[in-house]
């Protein structure tokens, strides 16, 4: 390198040389496809032609005339509404008490992780067996206390439950999360509460959450972003029915992608999700400053 | 040095942009030298076959079956042989799961990277690409090549707007399988297996069937005492693995359900009425049928004839894989399927073939390996290893005395006799905006499965409206 160049301008040249490989990479396989399907999704598209400039029908189309486009919507938003919220609590009450000095507490956080790590598609299938509704370990549970158990993934009113009920499969994932969080509050201040006589609950509600709370904003932003992305459990399990009772978003999208190969359309459900997945990420962000306490943070 | 960078940048996008927008379609490849009217010129992908040593030929396999690991074994000893004995052309086998056929084809055919043979394909498989197969005739018309030896109707199935776009390998026609235990037990004469035979019409299926389908206590469907839901055995199941709009060619329609320039929808005509009607009672009139939640409670994995909960079972051939298992719990045997309440009899069948991509580089070369594939000892390995029933008159003696000598006590002429019957036009046919067509009118006949609406006349109008929007939308792309 010439001498000319600074110290300074040589320092950034090489962090840029060093980062290089992650900045070619994200542009050609995340901003590169990003900026094409923005593209396409003003286009009519099927893989094997050209594709056809549409200006915003497909997305006039999206939102005036396709029912199955707002029932997606609803699917997956039930989904959200119950299944993040019951995501949290159990997460938080299996760190609670994962907590807790206990006899082989190392197992048991082992075990309550391990699901998180399986991969999506075994777990699915496990999870096809578990709901069987002649075969099924549910059933043949439910059974043990003389009830018939319901059709789970078969039954149009209930797959959509069940599905909820797997989600609880995954909270292992938030609970490592919850768990480191739990073990950075310094004890001292459960001491010093329990000297002003604060009792268990109180510890729990005036000290813990309120500590725990930016990991719960964390836990809950991921939530929000992963279950508007849900796909791969309907898609082994049920592909969207029976009657489209579990037609995730997602899963519509991939049908018009992969199956009907209508790509533009695709695209524009693609970044319509986007726009909406924001907006309640948005929401969530400014709700933050109600419930969000940062330690060391000074509120006016 | 800033703006050298969003140079750089900026360059890197643009090129990111076109490696992933542009995979436009390629050139069409040339067909035959005698050419037809419809097929493109020659493009860039042809390749002179002498010059640059022997001319590869991709056949794809996964566009049905032929991906079990003995059926990739069976290919990859093919390919030897072949490769063997020829100097000029060799051929190589490329297989993917069914699950991922139309996006890795699509792909390939986008990146210009088309394969020269797909195979086994079914009618589905052909419409689901409709515009993208090259004709045949010219082909046919050029080698003489002898199609007398094939099935009629099974030669049809794969007609596209009057161009042979496949050839067919096997045929898999649909029968009644009988679990003969059964009708034993319930003191019944067993169906007949003559098609046409009098008296063997739907309405007298159902009647049978009730008196084969018991509750928990012993009652039977005729009875007061019956409690539908308690049945611990259904006189029938059927067209469980068929499409709705196969079943209207049944009760005096077609598999279409649309006026015959494609333009306006029909599918709350009087048959699509009349055949979600009898869906609908088989399953919560008449009981003999399990709803699809019984199938997944009761039947778990197993097939209908399999869970010894089912007397009879309207079904394609491609059961034969399980024969052994069946055998080996009870006895079976075939009957004819009944006649619809005008007298007309329709078996569904379905059949494999192979195509040649519009875009093969070595169309002429391809042609040349299927005629090769299409040979009888190399068509019966291939048959014998899909489960289906060769497509060649002059194997379905022997394989009429093959299948008899494995399973002496059933009526395998059955099967031979019901391709005659097959349904014209196909099931799986071409129709505008198959995946969505599709998906809407299986929406139609889930509802009734599920028992989450049994309206017919109600479905069926707003599946006709639905399906008219589709028809609309896809003039307006075309």
């Amino acid at each position: 390198m010439p001498k000319s160049i600074s110290l300074k301008k040589r320092e950034a040249i090489w962090a840029y040389i060093f980062i290089s490989p992650w900045i070619i990479g994200f542009i050609l396989f995340t901003a590169g496809p990003m900026i094409a399907s923005i593209v396409l999704s003003f286009t009519h598209y099927n893989i094997l032609d050209a594709p056809t400039f549409i200006g915003f029908t497909n997305y006039v189309k999206m939102l005036t005339d396709d029912p199955k486009f707002w029932h997606s919507l609803r699917v997956t938003m039930t989904f959200a509404f119950i299944a993040i919220p019951l995501d949290l609590i159990f997460g938080f009450m299996v760190a609670y008490l994962l907590n807790l000095k206990v006899p082989g507490v190392a197992f048991w956080r082992t075990a309550y992780y391990l699901p998180s790590v399986m991969p999506g598609v075994a777990t699915a299938l496990l999870w096809g067996l578990i709901f069987n509704p002649r075969f099924g370990i549910l059933n043949w549970f439910i059974g043990l206390f003389g009830f018939k158990g319901p059709g789970w993934l078969s039954s149009p009113d209930w797959a959509l439950r069940a599905l909820i009920l797997m989600s609880l499969w995954g909270v292992g994932g938030g609970m490592i999360i919850y768990l480191a969080g739990l073990q950075g509050i310094p004890t001292s201040l459960y001491e010093a509460a329990q000297i002003d006589g604060a009792n268990k609950w109180q510890q729990l509600t005036k000290i813990t959450l309120p500590l725990m709370s930016p990991v719960i904003f964390y836990n809950l932003v991921t939530g929000i972003i992963g279950t508007f992305q849900y796909f791969t459990d309907a898609y082994v399990l049920t592909g969207g029915g029976p009657v489209d009772s579990t037609l995730f978003y997602n899963l519509y999208l991939y049908k018009h992608a992969f199956t009907y190969l209508n790509m533009g359309y695709a695209s524009a459900l693609a970044w319509a999700l986007f726009v909406i997945v924001l907006i309640f990420t948005l929401l969530v962000f400014k709700s933050s400053e109600f419930w969000v306490y940062y330690e060391g943070e000074v509120r006016r | 040095m800033k703006s050298k960078l969003w140079i750089l940048l900026t360059l890197l996008v643009a090129a990111s942009m076109i490696l992933t927008a542009c995979g436009g379609k390629s050139t069409p490849a040339a067909p035959a030298e005698s050419g037809g009217e419809s097929q493109e010129s020659s493009g860039a992908n042809e390749a002179p076959a002498a010059e640059n040593g022997p001319v590869k030929i991709t056949i794809f396999v996964g566009f049905g079956t032929g991906t079990e690991p003995e059926q990739i074994d069976l290919h990859n000893q093919l390919a030897e042989e072949f490769n063997s004995t020829h100097d000029d052309i060799q051929i190589e086998f490329v297989t993917v799961a069914y699950e991922d056929h139309t996006t890795k084809f699509s792909t390939m055919l986008a990146g210009g990277m088309s394969p020269d043979i797909v195979m086994p394909i079914g009618v589905m498989g052909v419409a689901e690409f409709q515009d993208e197969w090259l004709d045949l005739s010219p082909y046919i018309e050029r080698d003489n090549y002898d199609t007398s030896d094939f099935y009629g109707p099974a030669l049809d199935l794969q007609k596209v707007e009057g161009k042979i776009v496949s050839l067919p390998l096997g045929v898999y026609p649909s029968v009644v399988y009988y679990n003969e235990d059964m009708f034993d037990e319930a003191g019944l004469a067993y169906p007949p297996h003559e098609f046409g035979t009098p008296d063997w019409t739907y309405e007298k299926l159902v009647e049978v069937a009730q008196h084969l389908t018991f509750d928990s206590n012993g009652n039977d469907a005729t009875s007061p005492d019956f409690d539908a839901e308690d049945i611990v055995q259904w006189g029938w199941d059927g067209w469980d693995w068929l499409p709705f709009r196969a079943i209207p060619a049944k009760f005096g329609g077609d598999s279409i359900g649309m006026s015959e320039d494609f333009k306006t929808a029909q599918m709350n005509s009087q048959p699509w009425v009349d055949a979600l009607q009898f869906i609908s009672d088989s399953v919560w009139t008449w009981h003999i049928r399990p709803s699809s939640e019984e199938v997944d409670a009761a039947l778990g994995e197993m097939d209908a004839l399999e869970s010894g909960m089912v007397a009879m079972w309207e079904i394609h051939s491609w059961m034969s894989y399980n024969y052994d298992t069946w055998s080996e719990g009870f006895n079976w045997d075939v009957a004819a399927i009944p006649a619809g309440p005008d007298g007309t009899i329709v078996a569904e069948t379905n059949a494999d073939g192979f195509v040649i991509p519009k875009d093969s580089a070595h169309p002429d070369e391809a042609w040349e390996v299927a005629k090769w594939l299409m040979q009888p000892e190399i068509m019966k390995r291939l048959t014998d290893s899909y489960g289906c029933i060769p497509a060649r008159r002059s194997l379905s003696e022997n394989w009429l005395s093959e299948m008899s000598e494995a399973y002496p006590n059933v009526d395998f002429q059955v099967f031979l006799d019901a391709i005659d019957y097959m349904d014209n036009p196909n099931y799986e046919t071409w129709i505008p905006n198959y995946g969505k067509v599709f998906d809407a009118t299986e929406m139609a006949m889930e509802q009734v499965m599920t028992g989450e609406n049994t309206d017919v006349q109600a479905i069926l109008d707003a599946l006709n409206e639905e399906v008219q929007g589709y028809l609309d939308e896809y003039r307006a792309q075309h």
